[in-house]
């Protein structure tokens, strides 16, 4: 039986030498089939001694010259193979007496190429792996790439053995799929359990892929071995090496979120080594492009991860990569959507669904559309502004929207609105925990369409909106009623909302579009772009667009207010046709102590950028009062100009590098004043974790009656994590940096906490009855900014009732309360909530209106002036 | 340079006259090489072939001895067999039959015989070789 096996090529050439040997062998006596028999044995058997697995017809022409038929071989091999030739193969060490191999089985087409395809389309189209399993098979390009060729390389391998070849490719093939193979099934070790109890129902193979595509290349690798195992060295290695370099950027994010770990959790000492190493090893940009709260990974288990609970807390690891790098967490811009991998696969389960926190971002999920539509009325120093925004989702789930708001300072959200199925539905105010529950209840168990505005601490608030429906959109409002701030120069001005954090992504070509009104003149600063016009009936329109991405925060002024005169306005939600509500701005009486002035500069290295306005700023308090200044860096350290030099030479002696937590540094700035009276003023970059839960301070500034006042300034739109701790009627005060102007709004934050310039605040009192009918008719949003007051107040002294139905019944969202839009009357019912009335929301007048408001203002005004004179008439 | 010449032309006769004859010797005693190979015990094919292949100055190739054992095996001098083999195709073996037997040893014995005859005339002298050449008629 020959065992050999010969190409067509060489059983032809042999068929011509028997046919030449016939015509020889005749005269000799010899029996013909026997010698021919004989010498192929021996050809077979040459062949076997020269360790060829296939004969080629070069093979055998070199042999027949061997055995004697010099006319009819050659010594040497001929040049170019024959057409269909099969290229010759190197001799093979004889493999102990051992049979060639038999060829492969089908199974090992089964285990090597048609599960793992299975599974990676399961995966791509479905997210099975990840649906079933809670495991997310491809998070990498790179994954995607080893995963794919696993089933391409082995199917080319088993074509290859099938045909008994094992040349370089099958070699370098197979040796490609071994590191694949491998690195996948130790990931898949721990899962092995539950792939096994999984063949129950089928969907366990997905599991055990890993594992039955080892075996099939192993046993593959076997057969190559036997037929050639000469080029095992070469080929294989060049393919293991193909496959470790695939595997790299997931080794390199393994070893990278072990060091992460280090900075999480570990010693002060294991912390700057895990630091220096990342900062070698890594990149600012990568590391904070760690998402810690994707999905669990197959590698995860070896970090110390399962598919419930990740190995390391995403807080801690968020703190970790600010503290490497000192960049907020990447916000990528929904770009991202276009990228191959997440075009084939989609995105992972959203573990911060219904949470309070802001989670990865969702890479199918955009702010589609933004626009803020406003009047100003400079009367009262108050505006209104409408922010309607757009989600889109085009993931193949739902989706829920979260985000940031950082209000205008004083501000309070006053309205929400939704839109369901084209109409608008009013929100419920309530309790906090009434709507945070009729939110959990209606949108992420019944997936039902709810949105949730509570307060986030410090002017904030966040929003949330589940479900955005698949390939759809969902669109809402928030209300906002804000107080203008007066300025020294005789304006008031507010800051515009901004998103500090969110969930989804926002073009960068996108932009806010404003539209504010206003009977006043009006400037838009920070914007792109600006125009006002004339309206009809004396009114002013500005129109703007806005960018919003941090750093780009634009705010609104209106010059020559003055000190607005004493308003009033009926409170209409009192149940009470007389109660009024009187705003009046009262002088802040001057501090007589001397007033000791600290400045708390963050230390990282975000503010490397801003150096040169943070020294101007200190020149310029520095005018008024030496400030003393600590900087947040590994340790809070106190900084002092050198003799006769300057705050810039002072700051720019320093290294801004990493990310620091400024609280421990307030803290230290807090305890100097010992009692005394003062003002910190707090200049930071990106805070976007605490280190240690705030420390005490949340508790000082709530607490503290002889502390010194807090001012919060962050620069560039800067996320601030301690703001979140705090009530949102927190006596400490946020000042935006807005841009350049950061000189001087550290220099007027000196004067006024030197009480250097006469400062007005404003005086909001609830009265019963007329009150002061000279004074001027103002919109019901100064009622609303002294509910927001009242409420507070009621809060402090913890009457919790009296504090939580006054807000809810004047509709705003506070410290104690929230607003929630459900789809459905039952749903509100089921809830124990009403949604408000949409005759009583607040609006942004129509132009037109705006006339007939002014006309009826004026008839007022008339007609009480025409009373007043019959009254005095009749006196 | 005539001396010169007339030496190589000599050698070249010389060598052509050795080839011929121990062309015509190797054929003669090619059979008895194969008999005498089997003598002793049975033998692979081929192995056998290899190793008479390998000897020194018989100068034949296996092209040659396969159509050799054919015959001989024809004519009953050798028997042959085969054994199915794990390692490979099935094994022919070679044996010498009785009356392979008979005829290897007549061979040999006349080949001794012959040898010995040989040896005799190179070591004694002949009464010709003292003898005048009587060249007349």
């Amino acid at each position: 039986m020959s065992t050999n096996l010969w190409t067509t090529a060489a059983e032809s050439e042999l068929s011509r030498y028997f046919d030449h040997l016939r015509q020889t062998l005749g005269p000799t006596g010899a029996d013909t089939v026997e010698v021919l028999d004989d010498i192929k044995r021996h050809i077979e058997e040459e062949a076997r001694s020269k360790r060829l697995g296939v004969i080629t017809r070069h093979d055998l022409r070199k042999i027949i010259h061997g055995i004697g038929e010099p006319g009819w071989g050659t010594a040497e091999p001929e040049g170019p193979e024959d057409p269909g030739e099969t290229p010759r193969e190197t001799p093979i060490p004889p493999a102990s007496g051992k049979p060639a191999p038999a060829k492969p089985s089908g199974w090992l087409l089964v285990g090597g190429v048609a599960l793992p395809i299975l599974a990676i389309l399961l995966e791509v189209v479905a997210n099975a792996v990840e649906v079933l399993f809670r495991v997310q098979l491809m998070s990498r390009w790179s994954e995607l790439l080893l995963l794919a060729m696993v089933p391409l390389a082995q199917g080319f391998a088993f074509g290859q053995l099938v045909e008994g070849k094992a040349g370089p490719m099958t070699h370098a093939a197979l040796g490609a799929a071994l590191v694949a193979n491998v690195a996948y099934a130790i990931a898949f070790l721990p899962l092995l359990p539950f792939g096994l109890l999984g063949t129950v129902v089928l969907l366990g193979f997905l599991l055990l892929t890993p594992f039955f595509s080892l075996w099939a290349c192993l046993v593959m690798i076997g057969k190559a071995q036997r037929l050639s195992p000469a080029r095992m060295t070469r080929g294989f290695l060049g393919g293991m090496g193909f496959a470790a370099l695939l595997l790299t950027p997931t080794l390199h994010d393994m070893l990278q979120y072990e060091l992460l770990g280090d900075v999480a959790h570990g010693s002060k000492e294991a912390r700057a080594r895990a630091v220096k190493w990342l900062r070698v090893v890594s990149t600012p940009t990568r590391i904070a492009k760690v998402d810690a709260t994707t999905s669990y990974s197959p590698w995860d288990f070896w970090l110390g991860g399962t598919p419930w609970q990740p190995a390391l807390d995403p807080g801690k690891i968020e703190r970790a990569v600010f503290q490497v790098t000192g960049l907020p967490r990447e916000r990528p811009a929904p770009g991202a959507r276009d990228s191959l991998l997440v075009q084939l696969s989609e995105p992972t389960r959203d573990l911060a669904l219904g949470s309070s926190t802001i989670g990865e971002i969702r890479p199918r999920l955009e702010l589609a559309s933004s626009r803020m539509d406003g009047f100003v009325e400079a009367a009262s120093a108050a505006a209104y502004l409408e922010w309607t925004v757009e989600m889109a989702n085009a993931a193949m789930r739902a989706e829920e929207g979260r985000m940031i708001v950082r209000l205008p300072s004083g501000a309070v959200v006053s309205r929400l609105t939704l839109w369901v199925n084209g109409e608008e539905r009013e929100a419920a105010f309530a309790g906090r925990g009434d709507v945070a529950s009729a939110y959990q209840k209606v949108a992420v168990v019944q997936r039902r369409d709810p949105v949730l505005v509570t307060t986030h601490g410090l002017d904030q608030v966040f929003v949330q909106c589940f479900p955005i429906p698949s390939k759809g959109t969902m669109k809402f409002r928030l209300g906002i009623t804000i107080p203008l701030e007066l300025d020294a120069a005789g304006g008031a001005a507010f800051d515009l909302p901004e998103i500090l954090d969110r969930n989804f992504g926002v073009e960068s070509e996108l932009r806010h579009r404003i539209w504010l009104q206003s009977s006043a003149n009006l400037e838009l600063s920070g914007g792109e772009s600006s125009v006002m016009a004339a309206e009809p009936g004396g009114k002013n329109g500005l129109s703007a667009m806005v960018a919003p991405h941090p750093g780009q925060g634009a705010w609104v002024r209106v010059p020559g207010v003055g000190i607005p005169p004493e308003v009033r306005a009926k409170d209409l939600m009192s149940g009470d046709p007389q109660a009024h509500v009187r705003q009046r701005f009262v002088p802040v009486q001057a501090k007589t102590k001397p007033q000791t002035l600290v400045v708390v500069v963050d230390g990282s290295a975000f503010m490397r950028g801003q150096l040169g306005l943070l020294a101007e700023g200190l020149e310029r308090v520095s005018r008024f009062a030496e400030p003393r200044v600590i900087v947040a860096g590994d340790s809070p350290l106190w900084l002092t100009r050198p003799k006769g030099g300057s705050w810039s030479e002072a700051l720019h002696g320093l290294e801004f590098l990493g990310g620091h937590d400024n609280v421990e540094a307030v803290e230290v700035a807090w305890s100097s004043f010992a009692g005394k009276e003062g003002a910190i003023l707090w200049v930071h970059g990106p805070q976007p974790s605490l280190f240690n839960r705030g420390g005490s301070l949340p508790q000082w500034i709530e607490r503290s009656q002889n502390g010194p006042s807090l001012t919060v300034l962050p620069l560039a739109g800067a996320i601030n994590a301690l703001l979140g701790l705090l009530d949102a009627d927190s006596p400490a005060r946020l000042l935006r940096g807005r841009g350049d102007l950061l000189p001087s709004r550290m220099e007027g934050w000196a004067k006024a906490a030197l009480s250097l310039e006469p400062a007005w605040r404003r005086e909001l009192t609830r009265m019963e009855g007329d009150g002061n009918p000279a004074a001027k008719e103002a919109t019901g949003h100064i009622v609303r900014l002294w509910a927001r007051e009242e409420a507070a107040r009621l809060h402090d002294e913890r009457d919790i009732k009296r504090a939580t139905a006054l807000a809810a019944r004047h509709q705003l969202v506070t410290q104690l309360t929230g607003a929630v839009v459900l789809e459905t009357k039952e749903q509100y019912d089921e809830a124990g909530l009403e949604a408000v009335s949409p005759n009583s929301v607040p609006a942004v007048p129509e132009p037109g209106t705006w006339v007939i408001f002014g006309v009826g203002l004026l008839f007022l005004a008339l007609g009480r002036r025409g009373g007043l004179r019959r009254a005095r008439a009749a006196d | 340079m005539y001396h010169a010449m007339q030496g190589s032309w000599l050698d070249t006769q010389v060598n052509d006259f050795f080839e011929n004859w121990t062309v015509q010797v190797r054929k003669g005693l090619l059979e008895l090489f194969v008999l005498n190979a089997l003598a002793d015990k049975e033998c692979y094919a081929y192995q056998l072939v290899k190793t008479l292949v390998e000897l020194p100055g018989l100068g034949v190739g296996e092209s040659t001895l396969y159509p050799l054992l054919s015959r001989l095996r024809v004519q009953g001098i050798i028997s042959a067999r085969l054994v199915e083999s794990n390692e490979g195709p099935a094994r022919k073996y070679y044996a010498l039959t009785p009356k392979g037997r008979k005829i290897v040893a007549s061979m040999n014995t006349y080949i001794s015989s012959l040898s010995q005859s040989a040896r005799t005339l190179q070591t004694k002298e002949t009464p010709h070789e003292h003898e005048s050449v009587d060249h007349s008629g």
